[in-house]
């Protein structure tokens, strides 16, 4: 391809109409339509779901717009792992904004989740063996002592 | 009989936590554009993956990938895998050397018969300037030979590596080539190749690559020129932030002035974006910071084969 004649062409052309800017996007109200899908899917279902908004194609401000429409809940939370995370919860039951930051503060991309709880903020069960690992560590660093180190009480022997 | 340690067990024991690794899943997850559900297949999946034995060899390069992929001493998302879990053997990063470091290759290798990750960058210099670049009494050729014959996959990192990149320039002095020529021409085994290509490449690119191997024991879609469909699928001109200017046919005559300031189009001032098939716009550089048109410089199209030969220069159309 040496010539711009040869260049495929793509009309990436936004209507007037469209471009709003007191409503919402086209774009937006189909993101929220996803959303009321979902909602209903895990009302009937119990399934949870996300959309990732890292690719889709919105206009500047759309995001604004969703907040708006989505609102504000009770919960917000911050997860410091491998730089920050929040989740907040909208004022949509179960509608939660979920973003990824790195080490930096760069944003890593942005969720919408449907779920009573979004899984980052979920402790997990399965990782009790490091955290009772840990917790007896610092039991004997303290001068205590752990109770795996102290003999069986009377009754467990026989 | 011992249980094959997974990744998620190497991650803990090494104070990695469940939501650091769950938000490294949704990421890479996002980055391998899949959908919710898929995503969800994709952690567990990954979490109950056993741990993969990395073993990075370079050639001719210069360390330019590996600072891509490795440049940060703490633990970021793309580095997590490759730094926390699995990178048996990098002649830059280990501790060891000389003899200790080739016995800890081989003993990696021997370990891990047909399921070690072979990462390799840089170009591999051939036919009677072998011995042109060699280390340990072994000529870089010699070594990737080895390394490949066992290998569960092969991940060519990086210009060099995949199309020969500079050292491969003409007059090409060391008859240097990449990975993929090497398996055409028979001069090493043929396993499965993936080419992750530029100079550098991106790093959420080789990470979401090994992390879809892992997690499904399978490359992802591959083009003609076996890169990951995913990332190198669609050219950079698709996604410029530049594109609507081009299409409106507004287009920079400098570098800097007027027109380059308001966002038009570079490809005047040479850029080969229309021709390149890379990620840089969608992924962006420096953890999302930019790209290069975005920062007023033209693609160089380092992502394609030859593209020190193939253009007019970096600076025409």
């Amino acid at each position: 391809m040496s010539r711009l004649s040869e260049i495929p062409i793509r009309v990436d052309f936004v209507p007037a109409s469209l471009r709003q800017t007191d409503g919402i996007s086209p774009a937006g109200v189909a993101i929220l339509s996803e959303i009321e899908s979902l909602l209903e899917q895990y009302q009937a279902f119990g399934r949870n779901g996300s959309i990732d908004l890292r690719w889709l194609s919105l206009l500047p401000g759309d995001l604004d717009r969703l907040h708006d429409v989505l609102g504000t809940g009770e919960v917000s939370a911050q997860v410091n792992a491998l730089g920050m995370s929040t989740a907040r919860e909208t004022a949509i039951q179960c509608v939660w904004w979920v973003e990824h930051c790195g080490p930096e503060g760069e944003s890593l991309g942005q969720w919408i989740e449907v779920t009573e709880v979004p899984s980052l903020l979920r402790s997990d069960r399965a990782s009790i063996a490091y955290g009772l690992e840990a917790l007896r560590d610092r039991i004997v660093s303290f001068g205590g002592e752990s109770m795996k180190e102290l003999p069986t009480v009377q009754g467990e022997q026989a | 009989m011992k249980t094959q340690e997974t990744i998620f067990d190497v991650l803990q024991s090494r104070g990695v936590s469940r939501r650091a690794f769950m938000k490294f899943c949704t990421v890479t997850a996002s980055t391998l554009a899949l959908g919710s559900h898929e995503a969800s297949v994709f952690a567990q999946a990954l979490a109950s993956a056993p741990r993969p034995s990395v073993i990075w060899l370079s050639f001719q390069q210069c360390t330019g990938c590996s600072e891509s992929i490795l440049r940060s001493f703490d633990p970021t998302l793309e580095n997590l895998l490759l730094n926390y879990l699995s990178l048996d053997y990098h002649e830059s990063l280990q501790a060891a050397a000389g003899f200790q470091a080739e016995a800890a290759r081989k003993k990696a290798m021997a370990d891990n018969i047909g399921r070690y990750v072979l990462i390799v960058d840089g170009s591999i210099p051939t036919g009677d300037k072998e011995y042109w670049s060699a280390a340990a009494g072994e000529s870089n050729l010699e070594v990737l030979r080895d390394a490949v014959r066992n290998a569960g996959v092969v991940i060519a990192l990086g210009a060099c590596a995949t199309f020969g990149g500079i050292p491969a320039a003409k007059p090409n002095p060391s008859q240097a080539t990449g990975v993929d020529d090497l398996m055409t021409r028979g001069l090493i085994d043929t396993k499965p190749l993936v080419n992750v290509s530029g100079c550098p490449p991106i790093p959420e690119v080789i990470t979401g690559t090994i992390a879809y191997y892992l997690a499904n024991g399978q490359l992802p879609e591959l083009d003609a020129l076996k890169r990951p469909k995913v990332f190198y699928g669609k050219t950079v001109h698709d996604n410029c932030a530049r594109l609507p200017h081009f299409n409106a046919g507004r287009f920079a005559q400098s570098f800097d002035d007027a027109g380059a300031r308001q966002g038009h189009c570079l490809y005047m001032l040479g850029c080969k974006g229309p021709q390149t098939f890379n990620a840089c716009t969608t992924m962006k550089w420096n953890q999302g910071t930019s790209y290069p048109m975005n920062s007023g410089h033209g693609c160089l199209g380092c992502s394609e084969p030859g593209f020190w030969d193939n253009s007019l220069g970096f600076y025409s159309n």
